[in-house]
């Protein structure tokens, strides 16, 4: 399988996040992006610091919310998406 | 004679401005989501931007061996552009290796940089699209710059310099034109 780029992973997780109505569980998204779970908190970790998702963790789940900076992210990578792809770097 | 080098000239320099914007953008990228993916794209076609700026000052400067080394440095900056971009989605592999590329190229005859233009397009993994086709016209020129030391006829000469300059200045405007309107809209 081709290794997706982490831009791409990135893309695929704020896209599923808007597509949802802006706020997911980190179960459903491991699933939809089929990322592992270890390896999405980490991703989903670094983008709270960068404030692209904002986390909500309570005793039974991990929500993920999608801020206002990663939905301009999202919308910056779309008008890209074409010139990445020429560039060989696939986005979702 | 002379006035279809400044028509080069201005091709080039607005290819040049094409190119920064495009590196601009992707500067807003990196300032957006600090991601090493960004950089190097910003590096890149910035370097395509100054590359452009080098192939103008070679026309316009009088100095013969100065300008001949501009001549020289233009593709050299082209080819480490094209590499940063290509190397731009393997940031999540550990290698410094690329720094040390552009130096190494500044020192590559015309022929050389022909040859590693090819590999880069044709490699596995890459460039498509009107990328693609860019490069491989800028190559075609770098093929077009080595057969012109061979040249022993300075009409020939000077044809061969006009035809390698307008394919060059014609692949950075189709790199550049192009997806700078499907990206401003």
């Amino acid at each position: 399988m081709k290794k997706r780029s982490r831009i791409s992973i990135i893309y695929d997780i704020l896209s599923y996040i808007e597509r949802e109505g802006g706020e997911v569980l980190a179960t459903r998204l491991a699933t939809a992006t089929g990322l592992a779970y270890d390896r999405l908190v980490k991703i989903l970790d670094e983008l709270n610091d960068k404030n692209i998702v904002h986390m909500i963790v309570d005793e039974r789940s991990r929500r993920v919310k999608i801020t206002d900076k990663g939905l301009v992210l999202l919308k910056r990578i779309r008008d890209l998406k074409d010139l990445l792809k020429d560039l060989g770097i696939d986005i979702g | 004679m002379i006035e279809i080098f400044y028509v080069i000239a201005s091709l080039s320099l607005f290819s040049s401005a094409l190119f920064l914007i495009l590196s601009i953008v992707f500067l807003r990228m990196y300032r957006l989501y600090s991601d090493q993916i960004w950089m190097r794209l910003f590096l890149g076609y910035l370097m395509f931007s100054i590359s452009q700026l080098i192939m103008i000052l070679s026309i316009l400067v009088q100095e013969p061996s100065i300008s001949y080394s501009l001549y020289t440095l233009s593709p050299a900056s082209a080819l480490s552009a094209s590499y940063l971009i290509w190397s731009s989605k393997r940031s999540f592999e550990k290698t410094s290796v690329y720094l040390m590329i552009p130096p190494i190229y500044l020192l590559m005859p015309s022929t050389l940089d022909f040859i590693t233009t090819l590999f880069l397009i044709l490699s596995q993994s890459g460039f498509r699209g009107f990328v693609r086709i860019g490069l491989l016209m800028f190559s075609a020129s770098y093929l077009l710059r080595g057969l012109w030391i061979l040249t022993p006829d300075p009409l020939q000469l000077i044809y061969i310099l006009i035809l390698s300059e307008f394919i060059r200045v014609s692949g950075a405007l189709l790199m550049s034109l192009v997806y700078v309107r499907r990206i401003i809209r």
